[in-house]
């Protein structure tokens, strides 16, 4: 019997010669699908020009460890305002923030005025520009504390490189942040 | 909705726990600028051992010495030598045998 199961298909010897990419071409494809990952991967927090030139007006020009609260209409994932917390204790290594007097702008002046807390912004010694064990402990306790946000916004500055790096943490994945970039407006 | 703040803190604090996972460390760092201070602000009982700075290299303020010009550059690089150090604490704890 004949079967065709075993049959090989054999291979010409030669082929024709394959064009080779060359380093430079195959480093730009690569960045290129980095630039386009990250872009897809990383979440937009939409700001507005006069917040963010505020927030890194106050922040980056003074010592690490300040911070301020992000403001927005409520309802919305926009931030509008940045107040800068003048009062919050800072030391070398931490930031705490004066939540009596926000607490009581937020009561006399914010909600009246339709704003929403949307998070906290703070600076960074050194080059960390990455939320630390504590942060996190403290956001998961403004999470729980705030049932309706389900999302919570924490850039961190570098005051040293007047750089910032935007972070959500997720209600639904409190022990992670995101890494996620501006969108201004 | 009625936003609440609660009183807490954004802390650069790390807690270390030692690699038998016996101990647990906490460390406050503070930038300086050119070099970064460590600040060991819990740390196990030194059992009986000389807690003098020549031997623990740890202040009565909480701040670990280092020799000047060896400190710490940066934040990252003081997180390792923190580490270090608890380490090196452990094993004195334990043997009594000090680094100069």
């Amino acid at each position: 019997m004949h079967t065709t199961r075993n049959k090989q298909i054999k291979k010409p010897l030669t082929s024709a010669p394959r064009k080779r990419c060359s380093s430079r071409t195959t480093g730009k494809f690569i960045k290129y699908v980095l630039l386009v990952y990250i872009l897809i991967i990383m979440v937009a927090i939409k700001i507005s020009r006069t917040a963010f030139y505020e927030l890194m007006y106050q922040l980056s020009s003074k010592p690490a460890e300040r911070g301020g609260i992000l403001l927005g209409p409520t309802g919305t994932n926009y931030i509008t305002h940045f107040y800068f917390d003048r009062s919050g204790v800072c030391t070398g290594g931490t930031y705490s923030p004066d939540y009596t007097t926000l607490n009581r702008r937020m009561r006399q002046q914010w909600r009246p005025s339709g704003l929403e807390l949307k998070g906290f912004v703070h600076s960074h010694a050194g080059n960390l520009d990455q939320l630390t064990a504590g942060d996190m402990s403290y956001i998961k306790k403004l999470l729980s504390k705030n049932p309706h946000m389900n999302m919570f916004i924490a850039p961190i500055v570098v005051p040293n490189q007047h750089r910032i790096q935007p972070y959500i943490i997720s209600r639904d994945s409190m022990n992670y942040a995101q890494r996620a970039h501006f969108e201004f407006f | 909705m009625n936003a609440i703040i609660p009183s807490g803190i954004f802390s650069t604090k790390d807690t270390y726990r030692s690699k038998n996972g016996l101990y647990y460390f906490d460390f406050d760092f503070v930038d300086r600028g050119k070099y970064t201070d460590i600040y060991c602000t819990r740390h196990p009982s030194f059992n009986g051992q000389d807690s003098s700075v020549r031997k623990t290299h740890l202040y009565s303020s909480g701040k670990i010495c280092f020799v000047g010009g060896k400190e710490p550059r940066s934040l990252w690089e003081a997180r390792r030598r923190a580490k270090e150090w608890a380490e090196y604490i452990l094993e004195y704890i334990r043997t009594g045998k000090a680094q100069s």
